[in-house]
């Protein structure tokens, strides 16, 4: 039953729901833990029965590919799941409440996320990646104030257009090829006609939306600010996620004969993402729509790796979203616990961090130095790899770019560690608290960042299961 | 972990011991111990690896001869490895950065604002620093050249003085696009070779085993010779240097021109030139031609500073010129020159920032109007000030000269391959910067140290301490004993010449 | 005794180990014994010098009359490439044993004279580390081996002197003097590296194929003959000598670059007397000597350092005339001396080597009465607190010691018949009239008038005549410290004329050494020195201005030219701070903080405008999002049409 996982997921968001309506608010600080236990029981049922079996009619597959995509969605849900409790205490201001359907809808969207990686035919595709979707853009809406009304509702506006365009495409695949699972379409469409162009096109808008890749990206740092901070690092790291693992499958297994031939546009849209991404980021004052950009131009690195169609692209990829989801976590558990605690969200509210939490500041410091590419963290050694896959296609331009770019998200990422270490807090800041749990998240996520890169096993075991995945 | 993973890890290892150490009191002496093992340690590879080399004779082999290797496996599907070894030119500059990390500790006795980051953040650069001159595969050099460029943001941004924010930003991001240069040739490197040999590879020699393209050198080379070059100061991309060191406290500076600017010109030769003999070919005469721009701009832009700092940063910017100048005559003697020179500009720039920290310690000023008459007050410090100019001008017995003849020699001596009339021109242009660094050296210093004293309550300032008095003197005893025995260094170096210049004929 | 060739590496060791040992421990605890060990080594040093000499000498001529060079001792220093490596070590032939006994006598005599000259001052240790470490590289320059050597000590010598001069560090006057000494001269060095650099580049191909042993920078390479017709073929000899000479001209202090010798003058007198009269200024006239046999296949080269030497010769003895302070007369006295010697050489050739050993004769007595006259002034000014000549007056009755000994050096460097001086400057005229330049002759005769003039003027004026200042009328006779060295450089000044030097110091060619033959020279040298005597003792002999207030009111503006030496120091100021650094070093420094800076600069500014215009396409209607994001699927469209290809 290689579904199990999935299945416990969505069993315990009922429970979750249950759980609340019955104990009310007796219950209230139970739901954080049973949420835990059901993402470790999921966790633990993935990990150690995992075998390559066909489901549903060659619906739901799951194979050790599959295993590392889950198994990052579990790890994202389960870090913001931990900082909930942050989120909630008392004396905070912008008090993030009900949180029983808080946990439950974060449950939904994570088995959403699941199916996504295991489907194997466009319908199961485009529900799951529905799933997905919507219920985050319900939480984006949390804060009930109007600046979250107004993300929420340009996200579901563009998202609808979205959806439209994807299905429209899937509808034309499904027209060409007359079949609907994707091993049986892919020898279906070898030659170009303009049917598969347009198809082709809609798709890529589809998700590049969902990645935020340059011109569908607009929604982006309005819902992104929009939301509660908890949300925006579940957007900006599980969601890009999704969006990776939908464009790893339509472009690897729908077009695999057409990838090669695209790479050029690959190219400009990286470039333009990655620039954009960049460059206004460079004055931004606000935190979240800070991260926002920061997270756009990450996409524009991500889609590097579609310049090359080897396993080892594929690979480079995973492993930096792999490492992209740790390191983006580790800055965001900083950013909420400071902006939960103080309310504040400006980037000089960073003023004088390290003087009054050294270790937060540390931590903070680092990821954001992950997010750079500098060495020895594991934000490095995946940037690496991606310009490597570049190089090797002969982008020697766009690994300039690429890089010059990466410099420039240096400088606005030193700017953070400017207000931290080099400006004196503001007299009547106090440090922050931070709960065990937080701490005990925080850890992992760092010696998640350095681990990553320095220890080979990661990658090398990645690319061996893509390398499998894509001849399967 | 082997003697070289030791020599590179000890500072690292310090540094974690700095962070735990509680009372503030403690720190600096836990910095000094730390550098000290590992100035004994460099001690102890350094006479081994002697009585290696001297028993050798280098005359043809074409690659370079490693010792004490430790390999490793690290990503082995893209066929990165973890590879350390050591030959002549990186033991001389591990003995270099090793003195001065010891030394600029010491110069950094008085630092009390926050001692516990400053002394960490310092020891893991100089890790990254170790990590450059020991590792021989590209990856891993990579790494370690970042590694050893971004303290340098905080360290100059915290305890920097002046437009600190400004300077430290400046530097980090020039320093950045260099290393995207580097990056960039080292893919087109490993690409090459791999689609050529069908090896993917990082490591050095595997590398140079293939016979590059002409095409691909001829662009390849430029990219990661202007990579290393900014942050070997060369020509138009120097600006950083005289901000980053003006801006910079003592130690931080001392390191930085003394060893970080070394890097560039270390993995210039190491890389650029190694790996590419023919786009060296094609480009030497004009890198030439940007350095000797860059000798005399630098001497003459230092005449008219105003402050001490940006007077030595200037004469940094010119004596790294003259190291990339050996580089680029592609000649044993100039090459040879170019080694020489970063060692002993190493240890006279270190010498010359520390005392300048040793006299804002006590004049509070840098600006070189403000203060007259100093030698009166503290002879000490006016004595090692004139030997650093001694040597920085180049007078014989100092190492500064060793260096400087080697590179004219070679510079005039041309090579085969480009037309030995413009080498001689520049070669002599450049030679002129000889007199040109007397007369600031002279000026400056004569208006610091001599003359009446200007400033009353000058009157009252002390000497050099026990720990100023310990730094200078180490640093005064390397550069006269290099520069009246220089033949320990120069056979060090010799050895791993040879291959650079067998592989471009 | 015949080892002390082999232990004559001694003779620059003993300062050198006493240089260390005073610089870095003795001056801390006494100044007195520091000086006493500065003293007690170069001591050491003159015996082992004199004994050298005894030995070197004693040795027997080979057959044509020339004595052998040695090179008892040196060590690898530096190996620049296979074939070019550089010794450090001693050579001893007979100008190098000259020059030997001649720096340790002068120098043991002044180190004795400063012991009473510089008591009381506060850096009297500090005084006496320099001293030594000047003799020591002097020494240095003097042995060396080989070309790379001689610059090498070359640049240690002019190091110390610019430590001796600025002396008295809180002079501002002393500061620049000294600054300017070591930028001159740096500037000469410039010159005479290049001229190495490419007499090696020129002699490196002809070495490597010879496989004769030494290396190629040796000098006994560069002088034995079959190496030099190789060198000559080669053509460039020429200008790599020319541009040696010019670093020695620049120590010696030749005509364009002899500013920093007057105004060295600031350094105290003991200083001046051994440097700049006997001993530093000389090695420009040695290395000359050093690399005869190669300057004279090059005879333009020599015609040039003649006329170059004539020229220098006669302006500074004009300047002379003028000055009033009795050590810049002095410092042009031996401007004009060097001048001499320079010619001397500049006339010789390997087959009438008389001037070559004339101007080596004149080097050995000039360094005598030269020290003698400083020193001499020393004791004046010390008596008198004063250096300008208008100040003193009358010192006969109360220095008479000094008094004596300074008549004798007057005669001597006059070319008086029994003095040092009449024989050698005899010698160079002999040697200008038998070369056939006249030129040269008749400016020698010239200069020796004027050289009297001058000399009799500084004598009359401080001694005869009745006290002009307060200071001069109870002036009292200088220590006994400091006579002893002025009678025994009286004594070598009288004796060192006798000395038979042809049979010592001699170069090529050395039968028809005769010179003596022809008398009228000897008589028109003692005839127009008299005469000179005789002018200036009309002129001055009463001890006032009256006359020479004529004179100069007579000659007007020509007198003013000549007093300010002729504006040299003027123009050399306006070259270097209004040309060069008005001109090139402000500039660069501002354009390197402007526009490479600017440059820099400019790219953060045009991020941060390219970041202001993207922000504005982020309108926050939802409109415009879904409108980039259709436009956007168009868009694609199209490209991926394209690249159907």
């Amino acid at each position: 039953m290689s579904m199990l996982p999935e299945i416990i997921i969505i069993l315990f968001a009922f429970l979750i729901i249950a759980l609340d309506l019955i104990f009310l608010d007796k219950a209230k600080n139970y739901l954080v833990p049973v949420t835990v236990v059901g993402i470790l029981a999921a966790c633990a049922v993935l990990i150690f029965n995992n075998s390559d079996t066909l489901m549903l009619g060659g619906r739901f597959v799951s194979g050790a590919m599959h295993l590392w995509l889950k198994v990052t969605f579990l790890i994202a849900t389960l870090l913001v799941v931990i900082l909930v409790p942050e989120s909630t205490s008392e004396n905070l201001k912008n008090r993030l409440s009900s949180v029983g359907e808080f946990l439950t809808i974060l449950l939904f969207t994570l088995a959403g996320m699941m199916y996504l990686v295991s489907c194997q035919d466009l319908v199961t595709l485009y529900v799951s990646l529905e799933l997905a979707t919507i219920p985050l853009m319900v939480l984006s809406s949390w804060n009930r104030d109007d600046q979250g009304g107004e993300g929420a509702i340009k996200y579901l506006v563009i998202g609808a257009l979205a959806s439209a365009f994807l299905l429209y495409g899937f509808g034309l695949i499904y027209a060409l090829s007359g079949e609907l699972s994707i091993p049986a379409i892919m020898p279906q469409l070898t030659e170009g006609s303009p049917a598969l162009y347009l198809a082709a096109a809609l798709i890529t808008a589809g998700i590049g939306f969902k990645l935020t890749l340059f011109p569908f990206h607009m929604w982006a740092p309005d819902a992104y600010q929009g939301a509660p901070i908890l949300v925006t690092a579940y957007l900006s790291g599980a969601s890009k996620a999704a969006g990776l693992v939908v464009a790893l499958q339509i472009f690897y297994r729908l077009f695999g004969h057409f990838i090669v031939d695209w790479a050029p546009f690959v190219a400009v849209l990286a470039t333009l993402t990655m620039t954009l991404g960049n460059v206004v980021a460079v004055l931004q004052e606000n935190l979240k729509r800070f991260m926002a950009f920061s997270a756009i131009s990450q996409a524009g690195y991500i889609i590097l790796g579609f310049l090359g169609n080897t396993g080892a692209d594929i690979s480079a990829m995973i492993f930096y979203m792999l490492v992209y989801v740790f390191t983006n976590l580790a800055v965001f558990t900083v950013l909420i616990v400071h902006v939960q605690q103080t309310g504040k969200e400006t980037i000089q509210s960073l003023r004088g961090m390290s003087r009054l939490n050294p270790g937060l500041a540390l931590i903070l410091m680092i990821g954001l130095f992950g997010l750079a590419g500098i060495p020895p963290l594991a934000g490095f050694i995946g940037k690496f790899f991606l310009f490597n896959v570049a190089a090797k296609s002969g982008y020697y331009w766009l690994v300039v770019l690429a890089v010059l770019n990466s410099t420039v998200s240096l400088y606005y990422y030193l700017r953070l560690v400017r207000q931290m270490y080099i400006e004196v807090p503001a007299e009547g800041d106090k440090p922050l608290k931070i709960k065990p749990l937080t701490m005990l998240g925080l850890g992992f996520v760092t010696v998640g960042m350095l681990g990553l890169g320095l220890i080979p096993y990661f990658y090398e075991q990645i690319g061996r299961d893509a390398a499998q995945w894509l001849a399967f | 972990m082997g003697l070289l993973s030791w020599l590179i890890f000890i500072p690292f290892f310090t540094a974690l011991a700095v962070i735990l150490t509680p009372q503030p009191k403690q720190i600096k002496w836990v910095a000094l111990i730390g550098s000290g093992i590992h100035l004994l340690l460099t001690a102890y590879t350094a006479i081994k690896l002697w009585g290696v080399i001297s028993q050798e004779t280098f005359t043809a082999d074409v690659f370079a001869k490693l010792y004490f290797t430790e390999q490793y496996d690290w990503f082995k599907s893209l066929g990165i490895q973890y590879m350390l070894g050591v030959d002549g030119m990186s033991m001389a500059m591990v003995i270099l950065t090793s003195i001065i990390i010891f030394t600029g500790v010491l110069a950094s006795w008085h630092v009390t604002e926050r001692p516990k980051e400053f002394f960490a953040l310092l020891l893991v650069l100089v890790t990254g620093v170790f990590g450059v001159f020991l590792s021989f595969d590209l990856f891993l050099f990579f790494m370690f050249y970042e590694v050893a460029v971004l303290p340098m943001y905080l360290l100059i941004g915290v305890w920097g003085t002046g437009p600190k924010e400004y300077s430290a930003m400046k530097l980090t991001l020039m320093l950045m696009v260099g290393s995207a240069f580097i990056l960039v040739g080292l893919f087109a490197l490993y690409h090459t070779s791999g689609q050529g040999t069908g090896v993917y590879s990082f490591n050095l020699n595997t590398l140079a085993s293939f016979e590059y393209p002409k095409s691909m050198q001829a662009w390849v080379f430029p990219m990661i010779f202007i990579g290393f070059g900014i942050l070997g100061a060369l020509y138009p991309f120097h600006t950083w240097s005289p901000d980053g060191h003006a801006s910079a406290p003592t130690a931080v500076s001392m390191l930085h021109a003394g060893v970080l600017m070394k890097l560039g010109g270390y993995g210039a030769l190491r890389i650029a030139v190694y790996l590419l003999p023919d786009g060296a070919k094609e480009w030497a005469l004009f890198f030439m031609g940007l350095t000797t721009i860059n000798i005399l701009y630098g001497s003459f832009g230092a005449i008219k500073q105003k402050d001490l700092k940006y007077f030595t940063a200037y004469s940094s910017v010119s004596h790294c010129g003259i190291v990339l100048f050996g580089v680029a005559t592609l000649n044993f003697m100039g090459v040879k020159g170019a080694v020489l020179q970063m060692f002993s500009h190493g240890v006279m720039t270190g010498l010359f920032f520390a005392l300048i920290g040793m006299v804002y310690g006590r004049t509070h000023t840098r600006m070189i109007p403000e203060m007259g008459g100093l030698a009166k007050v503290m002879p000490w410090l006016a004595v090692c000030f004139y030997v650093a100019g001694m040597a920085s001008l180049g007078l014989p017995g100092f190492s500064g000269f060793i260096a400087e003849s080697h590179v004219f020699i070679g510079g005039f001596f041309g090579n085969a391959w480009n037309s030995s009339v413009a080498m001689q021109v520049m070669t002599v242009l450049a030679t002129m910067s000889i007199v040109v660094t007397a007369v600031y050296v002279l000026r400056g210093l004569g208006k610091v140290f001599l003359g009446p004293i200007t400033d009353s309550h000058y009157l009252s300032l002390t000497d050099a301490g026990f720990t100023e008095k310990l730094t200078t003197g180490i640093l005064i005893a390397v550069l006269f004993l290099v520069g009246v025995f220089p033949q320990f260094l120069i056979k060090l170096i010799e050895g791993s010449v040879l291959p650079i210049l067998n592989r471009l004929r | 005794m015949h080892d002390m060739i082999a232990y004559a590496w001694l003779i620059p060791a003993f300062p050198f180990i006493s240089f260390l040992l005073i610089g870095l421990g003795v001056r801390l605890y006494s100044q007195k014994l520091a000086g006493i060990i500065a003293t007690l080594s170069i001591g050491a040093s003159f015996a082992c010098a004199l004994t050298l000499a005894i030995t070197y000498f004693g040795l027997a001529p080979d057959a044509e009359g020339l004595r052998p060079t040695l090179v008892p001792w040196s060590f690898i220093w530096v190996d620049y490439m296979e074939g070019l490596r550089v010794n450090l070590g001693i050579l001893v032939d007979p100008i190098s044993v000259l020059l030997m006994v001649v720096v340790t006598t002068v120098s043991l005599l002044v180190h004795l004279y400063s012991m009473g000259y510089m008591k009381g001052e506060t850096g009297y240790g500090r005084y006496f580390t320099w001293l030594n470490l000047f003799t020591f590289s002097m020494l240095g320059l003097v042995v060396a081996p080989n070309i790379i050597q001689t610059y090498v000590f070359w640049e240690l010598v002019g190091a110390s002197s610019f430590l001796l001069i600025g002396y008295y560090y809180e002079r501002g006057a002393a500061v620049a003097a000294s600054k300017k000494a070591f930028i001159v001269t740096r500037f000469a060095d410039l010159g005479f590296l290049l001229g190495i650099i490419l007499l090696g580049y020129v002699g490196y191909p002809l070495y490597q194929g010879s496989g004769v042993e030494g290396q190629l920078f040796d000098y006994t390479y560069l002088t034995n003959p079959q190496n030099i017709t190789a060198l000559v073929g080669t053509g460039f000899l020429g200008i790599s000598l020319l541009l040696i000479y010019m670093g020695a001209a620049g120590k010696s202090a030749m005509f364009p670059l002899h500013i920093w010798l007057p105004d060295a003058m600031e350094g105290p007198t003991p200083v001046s007397a051994l440097i700049h009269a006997a001993t530093m200024v000389v090695a420009g006239v040695y290395l000359v000597a050093r690399l005869f046999p190669l300057f004279s296949t090059t005879p333009d080269v020599l015609e040039f350092v003649s006329y170059v030497g004539l020229f220098t010769c006669a302006f500074a003895a004009i300047i002379a005339c003028t000055q009033d302070d009795i050590k810049r007369v002095l410092a042009f006295s031996t401007l004009s001396q060097l001048g001499y010697m320079m010619f001397a050489l500049g006339l010789a050739s390997m087959d009438q080597p008389l001037g070559y050993v004339a101007s080596m004769f004149h080097l050995f007595t000039h360094a005598f009465f030269k020290a003698l006259l400083f020193l001499g002034a020393g004791a004046i000014i010390h008596a008198v607190h004063s250096n300008d000549i208008w100040h003193m007056g009358g010192l006969k009755k109360l220095m008479p010691v000094t008094h004596l000994t300074f008549l004798i050096a007057v005669l001597a460097i006059s070319g008086i018949w029994p003095f040092a001086g009449f024989f050698s400057k005899d010698e160079i005229l002999l040697a200008a009239l038998q070369g056939g330049k006249n030129i040269h002759f008749i400016g020698g005769l010239l200069v020796a008038g004027l050289t009297a003039f001058y000399m009799a003027r500084i004598y009359f004026l401080s001694f005869w005549g009745s006290p002009r200042s307060k200071g001069s009328s109870h002036a009292h006779e200088a220590p006994l410290i400091m006579l002893i060295p002025l009678c025994v450089l009286a004594v070598l000044s009288l004796v060192g004329g006798w000395v038979p030097f042809s049979d010592y110091v001699t170069i090529g060619l050395t039968e028809h050494q005769g010179g003596h033959g022809s008398s009228i020279v000897p008589i028109l040298g003692s005839l127009v020195a008299i005469l000179g005597l005789g002018f200036s003792w009309f002129v001055y002999g009463r001890g006032e201005s009256a006359r020479s207030d004529a004179i100069a009111a007579k000659w007007g503006m020509v007198f003013g030219w000549i007093k300010n030496k002729f504006y040299m120091d003027e123009v050399y100021q306006f070259i270097t701070h209004q040309m060069i650094f008005r001109f090139v070093a402000t500039p660069i420094a501002w354009f390197d903080r402007n526009v490479v800076d600017g440059a820099v600069n400019l790219t953060g500014w045009l991020t941060r405008r390219a970041s202001s215009i993207f922000t504005l396409i982020q309108t926050g209607q939802a409109q415009t999002y879904g409108v980039w994001f259709v436009v956007g699927t168009g868009v694609t469209l199209i490209m991926l049409w394209f690249t159907k290809g």
